[in-house]
């Protein structure tokens, strides 16, 4: 049976927990809100921009001339892997390294050539420790994340796709990242972001033929095949920082519920321990009092 | 009833904007060029520059940055990585 002084101590320092807990829920909850806004206004540019992609496509017959289109045989692979910098967000990080551990091995199973790059403090640290050599890896991305980061990185995908002899340049490049479906729920997705896959045609999409084209087909294509990687890229990018948000605020608030249970059971046996102590305490004076009577 | 066009500028980050207008004037990569409704189906990149609207009497401009510029059944969509409204909008003549 633990000393009084000892629930004592443990009943204050779950409280500081609880109080940072708290806190940090509190603060991923505004951090959330203010992503999830992120990802709103992002939503028209990406739904227009789509919808043009998927028109623009149906109308290209000669992948050749679209180097981010055309699909080759896959003989290396980039795979990108976002994680966050901070921990304390619940299985956010472990869910998405074990699936990129899955698919690398998955990978190498079929004897392709893999490179990684990597987002966030965890996955640095994760593939460190398992000793899978990294080509590039990216901290404290998210803290001031603009749009011309994003795009530089983009840029040096795809030129790694579309540059260089056959055999260095990569074949297909993979994201895996968090998505976000609600405050609960985030699931690990791999998306292909090279070769291009066309959206679907939504309802009302435009005819192609009935563009006119200027300066030429061919030039407005290739230019605006580089913006939607840019696009997906940054919206795989906002998915997952509200997902790691999301993820965090979940798990506070649950270490802040386990946080009140523990308080509960160690008032009941701080007070259980005193009701013992001052029984003690009185058969203690009974007894003495009893004795000297007794003489 | 007169037509119009819906010019409708997005950018990634966020900006959109959605607007009524008459006329709209763009820096077109092949020059300058101007629609008005009943355009035919159009898909043309933008030079960095300003864009001007006119709706009735007023105009606005938009200063508007590496943009992609489309034009399907009076509907004026603009794909630009940046865009700064200019707030000079002033009757015409002025």
């Amino acid at each position: 049976m633990p000393s009084l002084r000892d629930i004592r101590k443990r009943i204050t320092s779950i409280k500081s927990t609880g109080k940072i807990t708290r806190a940090m829920q509190m603060v991923s909850a505004s951090k959330l809100r203010r992503a999830q806004n992120n990802m709103l206004m992002a939503r028209p540019y990406s739904n227009s921009l789509q919808s043009l992609i998927a028109t623009l496509s149906t109308g290209v017959d000669d992948k050749e001339n679209y180097p981010l289109l055309s699909v080759r045989p896959i003989k290396r692979v980039e795979v990108l892997v976002l994680t966050s910098d901070k921990g304390l967000c619940g299985a956010f990080n472990t869910n998405i390294l074990k699936d990129a551990q899955r698919l690398l091995i998955d990978y190498k199973r079929q004897g392709t050539e893999i490179s990684l790059t990597t987002i966030g403090k965890k996955a640095k640290e994760f593939f460190h420790r398992t000793g899978t050599p990294v080509r590039k890896t990216v901290v404290d991305f998210y803290k001031t994340l603009k749009y011309k980061q994003v795009q530089d990185l983009a840029n040096e995908i795809i030129s790694s796709y579309t540059e260089g002899r056959p055999d260095d340049r990569i074949d297909e490049f993979v994201i895996v990242y968090n998505e976000f479906k609600s405050t609960l729920v985030q699931v690990v997705k791999r998306m292909r972001l090279l070769p291009i896959e066309p959206p679907d045609k939504g309802e009302g999409a435009i005819e192609h033929t009935k563009f006119l084209f200027e300066p030429s087909e061919l030039n407005i294509i290739n230019g605006i095949l580089p913006k939607y990687v840019e696009n997906l890229l940054y919206r795989s990018i906002l998915e997952s920082q509200v997902s790691e948000e999301a993820a965090r605020m979940v798990a506070m608030e649950n270490a802040t519920q386990n946080v009140k249970e523990l308080l509960e059971q160690l008032t009941l046996q701080y007070n259980k321990a005193r009701q013992a102590s001052i029984t003690n305490e009185l058969l203690d004076i009974v007894g003495g009092a009893a004795a000297i009577t007794s003489n | 009833m007169k037509e119009t066009l819906t010019l409708e500028i997005v950018t990634p980050v966020g900006f959109s904007f959605k607007e009524e207008v008459d006329e709209v004037v763009a820096p077109g990569t092949e020059g300058q060029l101007g629609v008005l409704p009943g355009h035919t189906s159009f898909l043309t990149t933008l030079e960095p520059g300003t864009l001007v609207y006119k709706k009735g009497a007023s105009s606005g401009r938009v200063t508007v940055e590496n943009a992609y510029f489309q034009v399907v059944s009076n509907h004026v969509l603009v794909l630009a990585d940046s865009a700064e409204p200019q707030d000079d909008t002033t009757p015409e003549g002025k």
